[in-house]
């Protein structure tokens, strides 16, 4: 690709909506104007056919190698025309969209026309710049040629390894148990299965005697390195001895959840009152109760009401095989009226024959265990009933177990406290999905039943092998927009993969020793906030870069007025909120310019500082709602990094209302405008940054604190993980450390002014000199350079008999 | 290139573009309803209906799936076609009276009142398809669907439950033309918390 | 006994393509009555298709159910003829004598009641319809005898 990039501007008049509301003419003529813009034109519809063959003539013709469409929302369009602009030698990230039409020309009734392209000009010239700052990065193409690692102990394994069989593909099951103590703990995990038990005998089998699965005999896993295509897993030895090592080009896991007894508020006793997995035990080993058996199934009383149907089944297949196996016992299933029935039409007749009885009660009152009976009510009657017990079983308290927990850790997948394995992942474009859902397989991802633990070890392993497939035909590659880490400034400080969701972030051994991070370019999504976060600023979001955000907040800060806004608004928040506003029928505030960004977690507080310094008066962010974020809580993150620059800016003796955010929801465009005005209102209401030199040393100076490391990584410490389960995190000592914090930023921003200061008077300078060129107290600029000097950062020199400093 | 004529003028196009496109191409506007430019068109509404000519011999097409070819004589603003749209535009009035949106594009085009009678006067769906097909061709998930069929067709997620594969986009209800979608997407996507109902 | 029926081994029976789906549904309806959320994701993690896809189908054509059905299920005719021969009669009779409500499933999932509008076996009027077996000309007093055949034959 060359080096000077030919940017190609195309603006849709969009029928009537745009050309009708805006001067063209200006707008294409300031267009033509601006740096890096090598080709532009008018069109009636970018988008459609017609259009869509002018522009790949364009880029043919003008040799442009990255393209704007300033048109509509990009949420809507850009698939389209990322996919048109394929063949054209267009990747995604070369092209970017400005919504013209619902940001600017059909939003804005004050203005006239050519004052619309003007505010058009500022938005397409942030675009550009963007683009034209890109340093283009290929696709990395993956392939995958060793076999794939099974590890977990759960059921789902041999299920797996079969499919692989069937499918060609080499396998390794790292096992702990051998198959008879595998089969042994499913009446503990899959409580009244037993009639599936033959199956998975069956199943263990073919396994045992396809040649493409090897068994390996291992103890607890200890460390798992590489990426996809090149994984190594260490297990510890059960025999003792050298820990056993694994090669393999992917990893996919079968861990079983557990069951445990429910809490002493239901009567568990272990005795009289037990829960499912103890009379499963109890029927195949000592056999069935005799007497009144009753089965409660107390899902939705302990909270769980999910998990209810699954119950009923362990309850209905458990009573069954006790009626059948002895005529001293009745079984009664005693359920919540909610509850429907998961019993076949055949089924309901056997249960009938065999005098099982099923009775519903109303869950407005939570039945009561008492001696030998049971208190209810049923549905639309006052009347209290009692249901007679000699032996109560409850269903079990589903959970993801240790080992199980410290499997998903060694393999990234976060676990939330309370929360099953397959808990919400950010779906960000179905492409961009990490594997994660697809090398998981068990109940401990979410609670099943045998055969559904087994389908789904069946389904990964077909997904795993499809993509081994695309492997071998040499088609796997990364999306073009992922994380890429530059190891030469990594310090493998470790705070990316405490911050990515996806798991794609994973050791490595670094130049000269240090542990440094890789990202696995296949998990990657591409959320970015991982690279915002790093302290080292050693990790970049190819194709999508700071430096382009910098650049593209740079560029509109510039073009702003005084009383204007720069802003930044999210895929799936601010930005889509703004997308709407026209539909909707409102007006949105002319002041406000909107940037995009995917989220506002990619928003590294550099970018925020750039606006600041080139020229904008008030900068605000508009992530999603709290917790709606769709990027490892990037809007936490958001948060963190504007709070950090109100400390700055108050430290310089700026309002610290020119930084904010706010949260915006797609269906909520009236609020979103109200949350502008309110804004725009605010910065329109002071007076603008007079750009002195001495403000402009000021706004210098916050842009290099934001660079530091050390502010850098105290700011990353404190960002939302993602297991934290409270917006903003849920720091121990908040208050604490956000003091701290306050107290090392002012700190480093001195530090940071005086070495400026130091460096552009080019000789030495006493402390006097220094506090009146920076304005600040004298005493604290001694206290600052002491230390500075103490560290080596500056030199103190005497000349004529004092104290002098320089860098 | 393909020759022919729209409203007596002169235009050209590519095989494969539509009568639609080849006119917005040349500044001519037709009235859209389930036509976006983001998916394929499917030509169900009818409202962007044109009128062939061949000597004595007219026929009305929808404009939208329409192919270009060549020798075609186009008419989009003809009183067949005012008639027609009147019509159409009718029939939305009585399908979804309570959609604002529809109501206003109708009266553009001068119809304030139906001759139909109206069904539901709670509608707002014109069951234009616009979100099913954004959800599925640029979203990629397929999170809502076109359900049931005949009067009691209807647009939602299965079971008319939060659906776990909503991303949360909003591309639904940006492009649907009657505000219908709006009303409808807090059930698609349910709220975060409640799709992560995993709690152990 | 092996009668247990198990939504994996309905689905493992067809290969897991497209143009399976109706078929599995089909057998998903035919076990279990009806079509639930769980089963029918199932069914689609199966063909792989979106849940909407599954959806769209079961509720185009009229004789999946999406909602569990009694074990035996009653269609009192309520076109024309059979309306003016006693149909509701016959209707608000089985409503008492079933404590259900037309449209509705008793409590312990044993009948569904339901009206249609047109058997087109007017000449039979009033007609009911029990376990897809036509009882022409219906009274009170035949309502009565069937339903007792019904708890008989079980
Ligand atoms: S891209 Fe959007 S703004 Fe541009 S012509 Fe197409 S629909 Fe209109
Ligand atoms: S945050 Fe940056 S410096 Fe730290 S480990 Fe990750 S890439 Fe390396
Ligand atoms: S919001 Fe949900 S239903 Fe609507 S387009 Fe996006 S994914 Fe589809
Ligand atoms: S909700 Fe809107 S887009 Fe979807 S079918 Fe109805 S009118 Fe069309
Ligand atoms: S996606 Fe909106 S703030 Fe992260
Ligand atoms: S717009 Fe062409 S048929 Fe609807």
């Amino acid at each position: 690709m060359s080096t000077a990039p030919k940017v190609g501007v195309f603006l849709c008049e969009c029928g009537d909506k745009i050309k009708g509301n805006v001067d063209m003419g200006l707008l294409a003529q300031k267009v033509v104007e601006t740096p890096d813009v090598a080709f532009c034109k008018t069109m009636p519809y970018p988008c459609l056919k017609p259009g869509i063959a002018g522009i790949k003539k364009a880029i043919a013709d003008a040799g442009l190698d990255r393209i704007v469409i300033a048109g509509c929302s990009r949420r809507l369009m850009m698939k389209k025309f990322e996919n048109e602009m394929k063949d054209s030698g267009l990747d995604v990230g070369q092209i970017a969209m400005v919504n013209l039409r619902d940001h600017v020309a059909l939003v804005h009734p004050g203005l006239e026309p050519a004052q619309r392209a003007e505010k058009g000009v500022k938005l397409i010239r942030s675009s550009v710049a963007d683009l034209a700052a890109m340093v283009p990065g290929l696709r990395f193409q993956i392939s995958i040629e060793k076999p794939v690692l099974i590890m977990g102990d759960g059921i789902a394994t041999y299920a797996a390894a079969q499919q692989f069989a069937r499918h060609g593909v080499e396998s390794i099951m790292a096992l702990s148990l051998d198959d008879e103590e595998e089969i042994r703990l499913l009446h503990e995990r899959y409580p009244g299965e037993r009639q599936n038990f033959g199956r998975v005998r069956n199943i263990m089998k073919a396994v045992e005697e396809s040649p493409l699965v090897q068994r390996i005999t291992v103890g607890d896993p200890i460390a798992k390195n590489g990426k996809t295509g090149n994984y190594s897993v260490s297990f510890e030895n059960p025999e003792g001895g050298a820990p056993i090592a694994v090669e393999a080009g992917l990893i996919m896991a079968c861990l079983d959840g557990e069951m445990e007894s429910p809490g002493p508020e239901f009567g568990h006793n272990g005795d009289s009152v037990i829960c499912q997995s103890e009379a499963d035990e109890h029927l195949w080993t000592v056999g069935p109760y005799k007497g009144n058996v009753v089965f409660w199934i107390n899902d939705v009383e302990a909270g769980t009401p999910e998990f209810a149907h699954l119950s009923m089944r362990g309850a209905w297949s458990l009573g069954r095989a006790m009626v059948e196996r002895s005529d001293k016992c009745n079984v009664t299933i005693f359920h919540n009226q909610d509850t429907p029935l998961p019993l076949s039409a055949e089924e309901r007749r056997i249960s009938r024959k065999l005098g099982i009885q099923w009775v519903a009660y109303d869950g407005k009152i939570c039945p009561t265990v008492q001696a030998r009976n049971l208190t209810y009510l049923v549905k639309d009657d006052g009347l209290e009933r009692e249901l007679p017990w000699d032996q109560l079983i409850l269903s079990p308290v589903r959970v993801v177990g240790r080992h199980a927990i410290d499997v998903a850790s060694l393999l990234n997948l976060d676990h939330k406290e309370g929360r099953f394995l397959r808990a919400y992942h950010a779906q960000v474009r179905p492409e961009n999905v990490g594997r994660k859902e697809a090398i998981l397989a068990g109940s401990a991802a979410y609670p099943c039943d045998l055969s559904q633990a087994l389908a789904q070890g069946r389904r990964a392993a077909i997904k795993v092998a499809e993509t081994i497939d695309l492997s071998k035909d040499g088609k796997l590659f990364s999306p073009a927009i992922v994380s890429v880490i530059d190891l030469e400034k990594c310090i493998g400080c470790g705070q990316c993969e405490e911050l990515c969701e996806c798991g794609a972030i994973q050791v490595v051994e670094g130049i000269g020793g240090a542990f440094g991070r890789a990202v696995d370019p296949l998990i990657c999504t591409g959320g970015g906030t991982g690279a915002a976060a790093c302290p080292e600023q050693a990790m970049y979001l190819q194709n999508a870069s700071t430096i382009q955000r910098e650049a593209a907040a740079g560029a509109l800060a510039k073009e702003l007025a005084p009383g204007e806004v720069a802003a930044f608004g999210c895929t799936w928040g601010g930005y889509a909120a703004a997308d709407n506003v026209a539909k909707s029928g409102l007006a949105m505030d002319p002041r406000l310019h909107m940037i995009y960004v995917p989220c506002v977690g990619q928003i590294d507080a550099t970018v925020m500082a750039k606006a600041l310094l080139d020229g904008a008066n008030g900068v605000i962010l508009f992530g999603c709602v709290p917790e709606e974020c769709h990027h490892s809580y990037g809007v936490d993150h958001g948060w963190s990094r504007v709070n950090m620059l109100k400390k700055l800016l108050a430290l310089a003796g700026f309002d610290r209302k020119r930084i904010a955010l706010a949260h915006a929801d797609f269906n909520n465009p009236e609020g979103f405008v109200k949350t502008v005005e309110g804004y725009t209102e605010i910065i329109a209401g002071m007076e603008p940054i007079e750009r002195s030199p001495q403000n402009l040393e000021k706004l210098h100076a916050i842009y290099d604190t934001t660079k530091n490391s050390r502010v850098r990584l105290l700011l990353s410490a404190a960002l939302r993980r993602p297991w934290e389960s409270v917006y903003r995190g849920a720091q121990r000592h908040a208050l604490e450390y956000d003091q701290e914090f306050a107290g090392v930023l002012a700190e480093e921003f001195a530090q940071t002014r005086l070495t400026r200061a130091l460096k552009a008077q080019g000789e030495p300078q006493t402390i006097k000199d220094l506090a009146v060129h920076l304005d600040a107290d004298k005493d604290y600029i001694a206290e600052m350079l002491m230390e500075m000097a103490s560290e080596g950062k500056v030199n103190m020199i005497h000349k004529q008999r004092k104290a002098h400093f320089m860098v | 290139m393909l020759k022919f004529r729209i409203n007596d003028i002169d235009v050209e196009a590519e095989p494969g573009w539509t009568v639609l496109e080849t006119a917005r191409e040349y500044g001519i506007e037709i009235p859209t309803l389930c036509f976006h430019e983001a998916v394929q068109a499917s030509g169900a509404c009818r409202l962007c209906m044109v009128e062939l000519r061949e000597g004595d011999w007219t026929k009305l097409v929808a404009s939208c799936v329409y192919p270009a070819k060549d020798g075609l004589n186009v008419y989009t603003e003809s009183e067949r076609i005012t008639n027609v749209r009147r019509w159409i535009f009718e029939m939305l009035l009585s399908e979804c009276p309570a959609s604002q949106e529809i109501r206003d594009m109708a009266a553009k085009y001068g119809v304030t009142s139906t001759r139909f009678a109206i069904k539901d006067p709670e509608q707002d769906c014109i069951m234009c398809g616009l979100c099913t097909r954004v959800c599925a061709e640029v979203v990629g998930v397929h999170a809502i669907a076109t359900q049931s069929r005949g009067v009691y067709k209807r647009i939602g997620s299965p079971f008319m439950k939060p659906n776990e594969a909503c991303v949360a986009c909003g591309s639904c209800v940006s492009v649907c033309p009657t505000g219908a979608m709006a009303r409808r997407i807090d059930l698609v996507r349910g709220k975060m918390e409640e799709n992560q109902t995993n709690a152990a | 006994m092996q009668q247990t029926v198990d939504i994996e081994s309905i689905i493992d029976h067809y290969p897991g393509v497209q143009e399976s789906m109706v078929f599995i549904l089909q057998d998903i309806q035919e076990a279990f009555g009806y079509i639930s959320l769980e089963n029918m994701q199932a069914a689609c993690d199966h063909v792989g298709v979106p849940l909407t896809h599954a959806y769209s189908m079961a509720t185009f054509y009229k004789s999946f159910r999406l909602e569990p059905v009694g074990e035996h299920e009653i269609h009192v005719c309520l076109g024309t003829a059979c309306h003016l021969k006693g149909g509701p009669r016959i209707v608000d009779e089985l409503e008492r004598r079933l404590n259900v409500h037309a449209g509705a499933t008793t409590e312990d999932m044993r009948y569904t009641l339901e009206t249609v509008n047109c058997l087109g076996a007017c000449a039979l009027a009033p007609v009911v319809v029990v376990d897809k077996e036509y009882v022409p000309k219906v009274t009170a007093k035949k309502i009565q005898k069937t339903l007792k055949t019904i708890t008989d034959n079980e």
